[in-house]
């Protein structure tokens, strides 16, 4: 489904991501680790048009999206959560859900707004509470996003990303800040989501216990390098993995 | 070659006049991360103090000299850091540029408050004097004590503030402050210090440039100080709000260009009437169309600015159902008072005012959709105010098109003009799309409205009576109420349609957060545009009802410094809610009309009260008129909550 092929990216003098090759099958859950500075954010970037590559192409379903912006690939079927929380604080958590909704089905109509005909549909609020009941947030659904804590904040974005179906989730180190006990409870929901709703998965985690958790293969960057790929145990075993992580021979 | 330099040495003292005031903004910017719009009111009060004193009460001019660049510019430094610019979370650009904002507003208005009206004219040169010729450049081109004075200033101030920059740990730490002052402390340093030094410093450079220029103009003025800032602000926008050198010098030749291309050009040409004036805001439109690094002003660098709680929720839609009820029964019966007096008893001086607080009530909703609803800060709903006045007047003139239908035309024309606006800054974010907004309400200003086709010249266009079917004109009748009226209940149900919808919700996210709306499929470029449309359109039909109240369309009604008000005025009732709008048109006119009943000295208080509130944005960004009602709602739920004898659920969630 997703194809990245000689993605290279150079800021000034550091050349970030070199000559990458990445692909997620419908359906298969892949994660990117690496240490610091590997490159995988701007992979990331890259992927969902936030960041425009030097080189190389991304590929959806066959089309090279490489030319298109943020919000055109979201409408294509890219879902995604930020590691930086990127939430609209003044919304409820069901608006969250129900502006993605709208993004995708209807769209923005003024008129209808003028004619009062702007609020959620009964379908639109079923969709939206469905998605709020599987990720334990149907209690706050009336509630502004300003007034969660992080956990939960965490959630929203994860509702929103996935509420309008998408075929590919990036999940941006969705535990960070999280403490153990809430990383678990999110990796088996983004694993159960994920199974559920049968949609690729590309997840940057630096948290390996939840990459084990939730991933069927990992790519590992080293250096904007992809230095190892394949099942969790044996990427863990590799040498250039644990030099990567280690800085062991 | 002489005829050459005899254009431009002139130019040199306005040059430089122009690079101290870049420069500064260049150093607040650096060591503070606050790009401060008020730094030529900073520099104002420093020159209105010098000039008082050595004016009015004979001090001599070197202990003038301390009090006001010493003690009072460090000290204003100092006091808009404690009490102001402290207290505004590093990311949010948009309480930094409404509180500068606030400070080139409130500030101007508050000195003749304070010390009574001045004409306070030739303040003494601290350097040389202003009159000696101290020698000619080739034969014939005087060099006088003005112009050694402005070059010694500007090189001496810049070799100093970059060596304090560059070379020394005060200057690295100042620079590491404004990076995240949160990791400075965890390396052991007083942030805090640091930054209230930095605002020390600048308060000290911004009272040196004003006392120095102050012998360059006849008398003190606000305004000279408040031009200056522009030409300053395009200066420090080629340098990309980083390099002082750069700003310097391009300040410089701003200045030397423009009396250079002055002296050439016929004085009869547009080039000298309407192109010379722009050349400082095309310069400002070209850096920011065209300087990258102006893009990424607003990306937050502070790796720690997620630790800041995030922003209180917002109190309209929440609460409880009997007071709901409670309030709509009183807003109800307070407008059907209201109209009733309009009618019957009310004065027609108060009518008249009343109806001039609606029209602005308008004409306030473009800021509440636009600011308060998408979070897009525009400083030119003024100029589109004025764009649809012109509009209507001239096709009234020539066309003979009745002033209503033509105001409805009017309103599209601002409306396509803000559209357009919004395309061309389609990359611009916060500080650097304010800018381009002022760029343009300036342009206006010098270059387009006071052409005679546009405005019918400096006198502006009289409205005739023939020109409405309506008894408009007519003093003391009800039809323009009524007429007015109208128009402001269709465009405030029209917002608050807008921001219960689709549009509301997609536009409330773009101002949440634009990575995240766009990451869920927002179209920003196409929501940019028509929440500038739609905002363009409401300042026009605003502006063509304020046309018809005053009879005559004149360029100043419609000036920059009227759209720097607005949104201070908005900001301080409440941006977000559309009650906020009206309450800001009516509270400007009524407050306005009491103080014709306060002595002289008071008349300028208004937009001090206002500035005031708007300086409590950065705690309170709901508005502090949408404060207190938050407060009184939850008084009156606790009240009734007590006398159904049920614990008291509270109407508002608080900070979590």
């Amino acid at each position: 489904m997703l194809a990245v092929r000689g993605l290279t990216k150079r800021f000034g003098a550091t050349l970030a991501v070199d000559g990458v090759d990445l692909d997620v099958a419908a359906g298969e859950s892949v994660g990117l680790v690496g240490p610091n500075g590997a490159g995988k954010t701007t992979v990331f970037n890259c992927v969902f048009g936030q960041v425009r590559p030097d080189a190389g192409t991304v590929e959806l379903d066959g089309h090279d999206i490489g030319g298109l912006a943020t919000w055109r690939r979201a409408r294509l079927g890219i879902g995604r959560t930020y590691q930086r929380l990127e939430v609209f604080p003044e919304l409820t958590v069901r608006d969250h859900l129900v502006v993605a909704l709208r993004v995708h089905h209807r769209g923005a109509r003024l008129w209808r707004d003028l004619l009062g005909l702007g609020a959620p549909t009964r379908e639109e609020l079923a969709e939206a509470d469905s998605v709020l009941d599987a990720v334990g947030l149907s209690d706050r659904a009336d509630v502004p996003v300003a007034a969660l804590g992080l956990g939960a904040c965490r959630l929203v974005e994860l509702a929103r990303a996935v509420v309008a179906k998408p075929r590919l989730l990036l999940a941006d180190e969705p535990s960070s800040g999280l403490d153990e006990h809430e990383t678990g409870e999110l990796a088996r929901l983004l694993r159960s989501l994920q199974l559920a709703r049968g949609m690729g998965m590309l997840l940057v985690e630096h948290d390996l216990a939840m990459v084990e958790a939730v991933v069927d293969r990992v790519v590992v960057m080293d250096l904007g390098r992809v230095v190892s790929s394949g099942s969790f145990h044996e990427v863990m075993s590799a040498r250039a993995v644990r030099r990567a992580y280690l800085g062991a021979p | 070659m002489e005829q050459l330099l005899g254009f431009a040495v002139p130019g040199v003292p306005y040059g430089c006049a122009y690079a101290v005031f870049a420069v500064g903004l260049v150093l607040t910017y650096q060591t503070t991360g606050v790009f401060n719009v008020g730094y030529g009111a900073q520099a104002y009060v420093s020159a209105f103090i010098f000039a008082w004193l050595v004016d009015d009460h004979a001090w001599p001019t070197w202990a003038a000299f301390v009090c006001a660049v010493v003690i009072v510019g460090p000290g204003l430094g100092l006091a808009l850091d404690r009490f102001l610019f402290r207290r505004i979370p590093s990311s949010n650009t948009t309480a930094k540029i409404v509180t500068g904002l606030s400070l080139l507003v409130g500030i101007p208005a508050l000195l003749p408050v304070v010390f009574g009206n001045q004409n306070l004219v030739g303040a003494p040169s601290i350097v040389f004097n202003p009159d000696t010729v101290y020698f000619h450049l080739g034969a014939d081109v005087p060099v006088n004590g003005i112009y050694l004075s402005a070059v010694l200033l500007t090189v001496v101030m810049l070799v100093v503030l970059v060596l304090l920059l560059r070379t020394t740990r005060l200057g690295l730490e100042m620079r590491a402050a404004v990076e995240s002052p949160r990791l400075l402390e965890l390396e052991g340093v007083n942030a805090r210090r640091v930054t209230a030094t930095a605002w020390a410093v600048c308060g000290l450079m911004a009272g040196l440039a004003g006392v120095l220029l102050a012998p360059t103009e006849v008398t003190v003025q606000a305004q000279d100080y408040v031009t200056l800032m522009v030409a300053a602000i395009a200066a420090a926008a080629i340098a990309a709000l980083r390099s002082m050198p750069v700003a310097a010098v391009v300040a410089v030749l701003i200045g030397v260009l423009s009396l250079t291309a002055q002296g050439y050009l016929p004085t009869s040409s547009f080039w000298y009437s309407a192109a010379l004036p722009a050349f400082p805001f095309l310069v400002l439109v070209g850096a920011l169309l065209f300087v990258p690094g102006l893009r990424h002003l607003d990306e937050a660098t502070d790796p720690l600015s997620s630790v800041d709680p995030p922003p209180p929720p917002p109190v309209a839609g929440v609460r409880g159902r009997e007071v709901d009820r409670l309030v709509r029964t009183v807003f109800f019966a307070l407008l059907f008072a209201a109209v009733v007096s309009m009618l019957t008893w009310m004065p027609p001086t108060w009518e008249t005012v009343l109806n001039q607080g609606m029209a602005y009530s308008v004409v306030f909703l473009s800021v509440t959709l636009l600011t308060g609803t998408a979070g897009q800060l525009s400083l030119a709903q003024a100029t589109l105010a004025g764009i649809a006045a012109f509009t209507a007047g001239q096709l009234a003139n020539h066309l003979g098109l009745d002033f209503l239908v033509g105001g409805a035309v009017g309103a599209v024309a601002a409306s396509v003009v803000a559209g357009v606006l919004a395309l061309a800054s389609l990359r611009l974010r916060g500080l650097g799309l304010a800018l381009m907004t002022l760029a343009a309400a300036l342009l206006f200003d010098v270059a387009i409205f006071p052409a005679q086709a546009v405005s019918g010249g400096t006198g502006g266009i009289t409205l005739e009576p023939r020109w409405l079917p309506l008894d408009l004109f007519a003093p003391n009748g009800h039809a323009y109420f009524l007429v007015v009226l109208l128009v402001l209940v269709l465009c405030a149900g029209g917002v608050a349609l807008v921001q219960r919808g689709t549009v509301g919700r997609f536009l409330a996210a773009m101002r949440g957060s634009e990575l995240g709306a766009a990451g869920i499929g927002v179209n920003l470029p196409w929501q940019r545009v028509l929440a500038f449309a739609l905002s363009g359109a409401l300042a026009g039909v605003g502006g063509a009802l304020l046309a018809i109240q005053q009879t005559v369309i004149a360029p100043g009604e419609f000036n920059y410094q009227l759209s720097l008000a607005f949104v201070v005025i908005v900001v301080t009732t409440g941006v977000g809610t559309v009650e906020g709008a009206i309450q800001a048109g009516i509270g400007l006119v009524v407050v306005q009309q009491l103080m014709q009943y306060a002595p002289q000295r008071l008349q300028g208080l208004t937009f001090v009260l206002f500035a005031l509130g708007a300086l409590a944005y950065a705690a309170h960004p709901e508005g502090v008129v949408e404060l207190e009602k938050r407060r009184w709602t939850e008084r009156a739920e606790r009240v009734l909550a007590r006398r159904h004898r049920a614990p008291a659920t509270p109407a508002v969630t608080g900070r979590p």
